[in-house]
């Protein structure tokens, strides 16, 4: 009896974990996966697959460096609002979730390295 | 004014234009074909969409400076008699009305099912949405989509 309680109590603990620690990749995973088809249908014609754009007129999404909260607000406002030039980048109609995943897409595809963005995340963002 | 030589419909083409003249012009224009339509110039309607490399894009925002060693299908050159699933499936279900967006539309369609053969709703959805019908056939489209699915199993 003893030993079935413990082995109960232990168990349902760890399957938890387990399953904490199996989500978030799995999430990540399909966020970004979800990411490159938003990117496919709204983006790649301008910025290109590997991200690069074309020299003069598109620019690279493509960051030496590791990306920078700032850079994540940056690309926020660009989907959202547009570039504000005439010539340049329209906003482009995408849900939150949309623009999460391709956020998180376009920060971790190519050389890029950013943070993850969650929902909680770009809801604060946007609130501010 | 420049040469460049474009791959277009698996047949290699000559043309000389200026460089930053978008593919969409390049194609109706010097190359005559005119099923890849002109919509809003900037990229968000998706009536100019053509593949390139296999992949969604839209023509009239991509310079051809932009295509060396690239591969371009039109609508004219999807499938040999006009019989691709998704033109087959387009057909079944009587999709156009006006019929303007949709070589647009067929080539966006038939880009998803090369990727993903099976789409769910939602991947229908997603991968559809930068393609815009003034008419709002979007629920035949969707129909279509899941036909050509069906036509496509083995």
């Amino acid at each position: 009896m003893l030993k079935a309680t413990i082995s109960k109590h232990f168990l349902i603990p760890s399957s938890c974990l387990l399953v904490l620690l199996s989500c978030q990749p799995k999430s990540e995973k399909e966020s970004i996966a979800h990411g490159e088809e938003v990117y496919i249908t709204h983006c790649i014609s301008c910025h290109q697959v590997d991200g690069k754009g074309v020299e003069g007129i598109y620019p690279s999404l493509v960051k030496p460096d590791d990306i920078t909260m700032d850079q994540t607000l940056r690309a926020i406002t660009l989907i959202k609002q547009g570039s504000g030039f005439k010539a340049g980048m329209k906003p482009v109609a995408l849900t939150n979730k949309e623009i999460r995943d391709v956020v998180n897409y376009i920060q971790n595809t190519w050389e890029n390295e950013g943070a993850f963005l969650t929902k909680a995340e770009l809801e604060q963002i946007q609130n501010q | 004014m420049a040469n460049y030589s474009l791959k277009v419909n698996d047949r290699t083409h000559s043309v000389d234009v200026a460089p930053d003249t978008p593919l969409l012009w390049v194609l109706r224009d010097a190359l005559k074909l005119y099923g890849t339509k002109y919509g809003c110039g900037i990229g968000q309607c998706g009536a100019c969409t053509v593949h390139i490399d296999h992949l969604p894009m839209r023509s009239c925002c991509i310079p051809i400076e932009s295509l060396k060693n690239k591969s371009v299908i039109t609508i004219e050159g999807l499938s040999k008699k006009a019989d691709h699933p998704v033109q087959m499936a387009w057909e079944e279900e009587d999709v156009p009305q006006c019929g303007y967006c949709h070589s647009g539309q067929i080539m966006t369609a038939a880009a998803l099912l090369e990727r993903n053969p099976n789409p769910t709703e939602e991947d229908i959805n997603r991968a559809m949405k930068g393609n815009i019908c003034r008419c709002g056939t979007y629920s035949r489209i969707r129909n279509a989509i899941k036909t050509a699915v069906k036509n496509m199993e083995p």
